[in-house]
């Protein structure tokens, strides 16, 4: 008889099977590297599955894993703030099999403009409009009022706008 | 491309995603396009899929984790127990001679504590620096030295009270104003008494502990303290104590007596050709003592002298003027004086134990009795700075 930990790990397979690569594309878009992306979101998952005999709502996984992912993309970058603005951006030690996709990212005009937004808005924005989730969900998965979800993610449009703008 | 010119909503191979394409859809971003963007902006990363072997990497470190983190609440627990023992026993179980036999530090003896919390008997231990705490049970014969806590280390912790006098905090040097003085000698006997006055409401041990050094670091080997005893210091009063610990009232003085008994070497025996000149004696050496308490504020203490063993006999703590002080003692007439020779020159004669006038002596880390100059050290010097050598108490 199967049990819930069970359920859940089997859930867990399915998860990572199906949506590893849509949350490696919401790191990407949160992180600079692709290395910190694969990273973070094994890490994620990691956590998750170390506590699934925690999780109770089975529906809210990807929700949960999500919510993690930019947790942990915050923390990465927070760690980082003064190896980056200080040190050279070391280059891969071998090739991987993403680096032409992290070389086209690079070059994305789009990705460039939002990474130079504040990180509030940059998050509301992929959340918003990458995961598609509803402003209720971002407000939660970052901790904030609907409205000042509202206020960053239009806020947010603006400056990229600008950012685009600029470079052209 | 849509009308105004933003992205086409259906991501493909058709379009590219970097480019001049992004750049031109992006300048006329529309909140309902911004989401096709974003996706055909990292639509080629992560297209081959997880990657191989990456969920068995997963549950391996999760498991792992779950391991360390079983491991860390046990740890966790056992502390808490430990703690919640402590508690409940009212401080007569200390946690850290159990967390030092748990991890092999120590034998559970040396520097742990008794079941009323004072150190245990740690005469194992071999070290100059000597800490004695006087256990009014043990009897005035059975004297205990050894490094109770640690080398030169005042006891820091407070010792099982009563229930009544579990909050009172302990007094530390910088909450008592400590006056040592030394009083009458008799014969071998030398009395003085260390007067305290509590700047707060605070408990000590009782009898109090002492510290005795000397330079040479042999205090530990040759100085024993022990409670008072009527026998061996018959000016010594009789003080009785309520328990291990007294509590001392807020500027209220109190004071103890303490008897420093340092007899004359025995004859050696093998030396029949004595003549008429003096025996020679060992030189006499200064031994610094004082009340040890808590705390980095030097304590006042005074300096005595010794040509070989010597003894403390210490009164428990009584209020001011309970008792009186030693009177001196009929003294014996003085031995015949020996052949008189330069006091400035400390190698030329015998050695005489040098009797103090009754003097208030300043701290004891400043003490240079002025007879360290017919007492002279090992190395000729008079004392100066008493180093870590012995403890008492």
């Amino acid at each position: 008889m199967a049990t819930d930990v069970d359920v859940t790990a089997d859930l867990l397979t399915e998860t990572y099977q199906t949506h590893y690569t849509s949350l490696l594309r919401l790191a990407a878009l949160l992180l600079d590297d692709l290395s910190s992306c694969e990273d973070v979101v094994q890490e994620s998952f990691i956590r998750v599955h170390a506590a699934r005999s925690r999780v109770r709502e089975p529906e809210k996984l990807l929700a949960y894993l999500r919510q993690t992912v930019v947790n942990l993309s915050r923390s990465t970058l927070r760690r980082r703030i003064i190896g980056l603005r200080l040190l050279p951006k070391p280059m891969p030690d071998a090739a991987s099999a993403e680096e032409g996709a992290y070389d086209m990212l690079e070059r994305d005009a789009l990705v460039r403009a939002l990474r130079g937004l504040q990180r509030r808005q940059r998050e509301v924005l992929v959340l918003r409009y990458y995961s598609d989730m509803t402003e209720a969900q971002v407000a939660a998965a970052l901790g904030l009022s609907i409205g000042s979800v509202k206020a960053y993610g239009s806020r947010g449009i603006d400056a990229l706008r600008v950012r685009m703008e600029e470079e052209q | 491309m849509t009308q105004d010119g933003v992205v086409p909503a259906q991501p493909g191979p058709a379009r590219r995603p970097t480019g001049e394409s992004a750049q031109r859809d992006a300048v006329t971003l529309h909140p309902a396009d911004l989401s096709v963007a974003l996706r055909s902006a990292v639509s080629r990363v992560g297209a081959a899929g997880p990657p191989p072997g990456g969920l068995a990497k997963v549950r391996r470190k999760a498991r792992i984790r779950q391991r360390r983190r079983a491991v860390v609440a046990g740890s966790a627990g056992v502390l808490m127990i430990l703690l919640g023992v402590t508690v409940a026993t009212g401080g007569r179980f200390s946690i850290v001679p159990a967390l030092t036999g748990v991890v092999g530090l120590g034998n559970g003896s040396t520097g742990g504590q008794q079941s009323d919390g004072r150190p245990q008997d740690p005469s194992a231990a071999g070290d100059s620096s000597q800490s004695v705490w006087i256990d009014p049970s043990v009897s005035a014969s059975a004297p205990r030295t050894g490094p109770a806590i640690g080398p030169g280390t005042p006891p820091t912790v407070a010792p099982s009270s009563p229930p009544g006098v579990a909050q009172v905090p302990l007094c530390s040097a910088a909450t008592l104003n400590i006056s040592t003085t030394l009083g009458t000698s008799a014969g071998d006997i030398r009395y003085g008494e260390i007067d305290v006055v509590p700047q707060t409401t605070c408990v000590v041990t009782d009898p109090p502990v002492l510290e005795v050094t000397n330079v040479a670091g042999t205090a530990a080997a040759s100085v024993q303290i022990m409670p008072a005893n009527l026998s061996a210091a018959p000016g010594l009063p009789a003080v009785s104590a309520a328990g291990p610990t007294s509590v001392l009232q807020a500027n209220q003085p109190y004071e103890f007596q303490f008897a420093w008994v340092a007899p004359a070497c025995p004859e050696p025996t093998g030396s029949p050709s004595a003549t008429a000149s003096a025996p020679v004696a060992p030189a006499a050496t200064a031994y610094s003592l004082q009340y040890a308490v808590p705390g980095t504020t030097p304590v006042p203490g005074v300096t005595l002298m010794a040509s070989c063993d010597a003894q403390v006999y210490v009164t428990n703590f009584y209020p001011h003027g309970a008792y009186p002080t030693p009177t001196p003692a009929p003294q014996p007439p003085p031995p015949p004086p020996a052949t008189p020779t330069p006091t400035g020159s400390p190698s030329a004669g015998p050695p005489t134990v040098p009797v103090e006038p009754t003097a208030t002596i300043s701290p004891a880390a400043t003490v240079a009795p002025t007879e360290s100059a017919s007492a002279p050290q090992s190395n000729g010097k008079a004392t100066t700075v008493p180093v870590v050598s012995s403890k008492a108490g």
